[in-house]
């Protein structure tokens, strides 16, 4: 490890504008409900069931309501592989994200434990890789959003010279900027119950397109495609690309400084929410190529499903599945930005960022510059709006933290400083977080060379402005 | 007593408020109500330096009142939450809802029997006695509603009983009535010409939950100064 780790030590150095890291919380109990730091308390509010559904939340819009099309086309059938793997990739990673954050529970997640695991310039660029990372995310899921609201235009009938997928996108993009710089106190309150019934929709959906794909309900089973119609390497590739739709669990980890109990609300969040949309997509792959075959599904593009649901169930179905996709990418988008804006004030609060970047304004009470940073660009790569591309540099960008969050648990638990006492151990050290890691790393390399070279181009100019501004700045072995 | 202070949003404690907790052990709450957007620790960064010039305004006239006073600064993205968290924390019996009062000669004790009335009495007396302040003891009975054994004159005797205990001269209790149902309209009329309203904190019920706890109704309602004493901890709660 580096030089510079010194056990239990505050994190200390200036940056170029002579700021340093603040304070954190000294311990956070396994149930806590509440961080003390000189003398000043923080409330955890976040209970498990709103920890399961930031994560759900964030990741069922993209892989449900945005992929089944595009993976299809790639992969066939064997599309519902290509999302298995996703899991088993996210599964790998979530056990040691888990143990991490039960250890770190802060806002900032993968940032903060890396930052902490593995020295200030891995965490610096790993910090603004997961900003980065968060804004693609946004913007693909706004512009499988912009494509749903494309969907109902017309189904109404409405037609429209230009194609309004990316205005719509555009345009619920800035209302979700605007939504979010005034603040909200019930917002969570009512994603919770969006994924609720979103989670009842695929539920229902899914068990009749199942039964019905097993020829259970008296029809023809269907027609029965070569499960690996374009051979295994695209299973790869799609995995690669799919992989962005379980890069939520991670986004519970950014709130991590906010559940309740987190020693044990952490871990059950994480790995949870990533079995139950691992098992919703590979379901749904398998109901819509069963419905379709995958040819003609490719044909849909990311609104696929609701061609599937009205095959299915008639128009009722595609009017379910459309609210639906609506209600998804833009519950989506919204966790997303806001675990944007939490990882730029992580890096503000460590002095990599200027310090104004996470200051929250008095009337409104949000972090306007943050939320700033994250909205602006995911308006400029809105207009982009090449969906493989924006899915998959935020892919990329995350995959590179998962591999080196399993990178971090085996330093830590090699070498466990003082203050390293995770209230979850994860099981299957050391073998589970090396396969994370190599997994993480491995499904980059499946990735489209556009992706790859934009990817690699962020985390060196994240690296730049490191050495650039915050090289004194030193936050490893530090709490 | 605990005393919740939504700090940095103009929320102050009004003279007649100092007033009422005079004779009282307060702790002190300021607290700062973050939106969603915002973790609390950064809204600390931001505001801490702000809010504990405040609390330190709000402490130093509290103490100068004679009250003895501990203090602390919380950020939160849940009121309710961070109150019923630091009233069961310091064992607070009672929590004052901040609201103007010029002064505080006239106290108000509403009963509807579903509460302890000794110990909302009891600690009644222990703001009050010896003070010169008058007491009035409200009974409100709801057609269908829950009232103690006897009925309302019941639940004013024992209250009158109880306050005399504590001190309060008996020419300053005056005794009250009341049949409704809309009892949080009806007593916050009457709370109009209190300075402040003491009241017991009612069980949940499944209208309290559809609508609003009724202790939070009248806090809303009511133009003075609210003291909710809390339920007793049931002992199998098994919390910390």
């Amino acid at each position: 490890m580096a030089a510079d780790v010194v056990e239990g030590a505050p994190a200390t150095g200036e940056n170029r504008e002579g700021e340093t890291p603040e304070p954190v919380a000294p311990e956070v109990e396994e149930l806590a409900s509440v961080d003390e730091v000189e003398g000043v308390e923080l409330e955890r509010t976040i209970g498990l069931g709103g920890g399961v559904a930031i994560g759900i939340g964030t990741m069922i819009g993209a892989g449900i309501f945005v992929f089944p099309g595009i993976a299809a086309g790639r992969a066939g059938p064997a599309a519902a592989a290509s999302f298995a793997i996703g899991a088993v990739v996210a599964l790998l990673v979530a056990l040691p994200a888990s143990e991490l954050a039960t250890a770190m529970p802060r806002s900032g997640g993968g940032y903060y434990f890396i930052s902490r695991g593995l020295g200030t310039l891995a965490g610096a660029v790993v910090g603004i890789s997961l900003w980065l990372g968060l804004v693609f995310a946004s913007a693909f899921y706004l512009v499988g959003f912009g494509s749903y609201g494309a969907a109902v235009l017309a189904e109404l009938g409405i037609v429209l010279p230009v194609s309004p997928v990316t205005g719509l996108g555009l345009a619920f993009g800035v209302v979700l900027t605007a939504i979010s710089l005034g603040g909200t106190e019930n917002a969570a309150a009512l994603q919770n119950a969006v994924v609720g019934v979103l989670l009842v929709i695929l539920a229902l959906f899914l068990s009749y397109g199942g039964l019905d794909a097993l020829g259970l309900l008296g029809g023809e089973p269907s027609t029965p495609e070569v499960f690996f119609r374009f051979g295994y390497a695209p299973v790869f590739t799609t995995a690669a690309l799919v992989f962005t739709s379980y890069l939520g669990f991670a986004q519970v980890a950014t709130v991590a400084g906010e559940i309740e109990r987190p020693g044990r609300n952490l871990p059950i969040a994480m790995v949870g929410s990533v079995l139950v949309v691992g098992v919703l997509y590979v379901v749904t792959v398998f109901v819509a190529t069963s419905a379709f075959g995958s040819p003609r599904l490719a044909t849909f593009g990311e609104t696929a499903m609701v061609e599937v649901a009205r095959e299915l169930l008639g128009t009722f179905g595609a009017v379910a599945i459309l609210l639906a996709g609506l209600l998804a990418t833009v519950s989506s988008a919204n966790a997303s930005i806001l675990s944007s804006s939490r990882a730029i004030f992580a890096l503000a609060r460590d002095a990599l960022l200027p310090r104004r970047a996470g200051v929250v304004n008095l009337r409104y009470g949000t972090p306007h510059v943050a939320l700033a940073m994250a909205g602006v660009p995911v308006l400029l790569l809105v207009a982009v709006g090449q969906v493989e591309v924006l899915a998959e540099v935020a892919s990329f960008l995350h995959l590179v933290m998962y591999g080196l969050i399993c990178v971090a648990l085996i330093v830590l638990r090699r070498d466990p400083p003082a203050w390293y006492d995770p209230d979850f151990r994860m099981p299957g050290y050391p073998v589970v977080p090396v396969l994370g890691a190599v997994a993480s790393f491995g499904l980059i390399l499946f990735m489209q060379p556009l992706s790859q070279a934009v990817g690699v181009a962020l985390m060196v100019a994240a690296a730049g402005w490191y050495a650039y501004y915050a090289r004194d700045v030193r936050l490893g072995g530090a709490l | 007593m605990l005393l919740p202070v939504r700090v940095l949003e103009g929320e102050g404690v009004s003279t007649g408020m100092v007033a009422l907790l005079a004779d009282a052990e307060v702790v002190l709450a300021g607290y700062h109500v973050v939106p969603e957007q915002t973790a609390p620790a950064q809204a600390r960064l931001s505001f801490e330096e702000r809010a504990a010039g405040k609390l330190d305004e709000i402490e130093a006239s509290l103490a100068e009142a004679g009250a003895v006073v501990e203090r602390t600064l919380v950020f939160t993205h849940d009121a309710e939450q961070t109150i019923q968290r630091l009233a069961a924390e310091e064992d607070c019996a009672a929590v004052a809802y901040v609201n103007p009062a010029v002064a505080c000669d006239r106290v108000l004790v509403v009963l509807h029997g579903d509460e302890d009335v000794e110990r909302i009495a009891g600690l009644t007396a222990g703001l009050v006695a010896g003070r010169g302040v008058d007491v009035g003891v409200l009974a409100v009975t709801e057609p269908g509603g829950t009232v103690g054994s006897g009925g309302g004159p019941e639940l004013i005797q024992r209250a009158v009983a109880a306050l005399e205990a504590g001190g309060v001269e008996r020419s300053r209790i005056h005794e009250m009535g009341m049949a409704t149902d809309a009892p949080v309209r009806d007593i916050t009329l009457v709370a109009d010409d209190f300075d402040a309203t003491v009241l017991g904190e009612r069980a949940p019920t499944l209208r309290g939950l559809l609508f609003g706890e009724f202790d939070k109704r009248v806090i809303a309602e009511s133009l003075g100064p609210v003291v909710v004493v809390r339920r007793e901890a049931e002992p199998a709660d098994g919390e910390p």
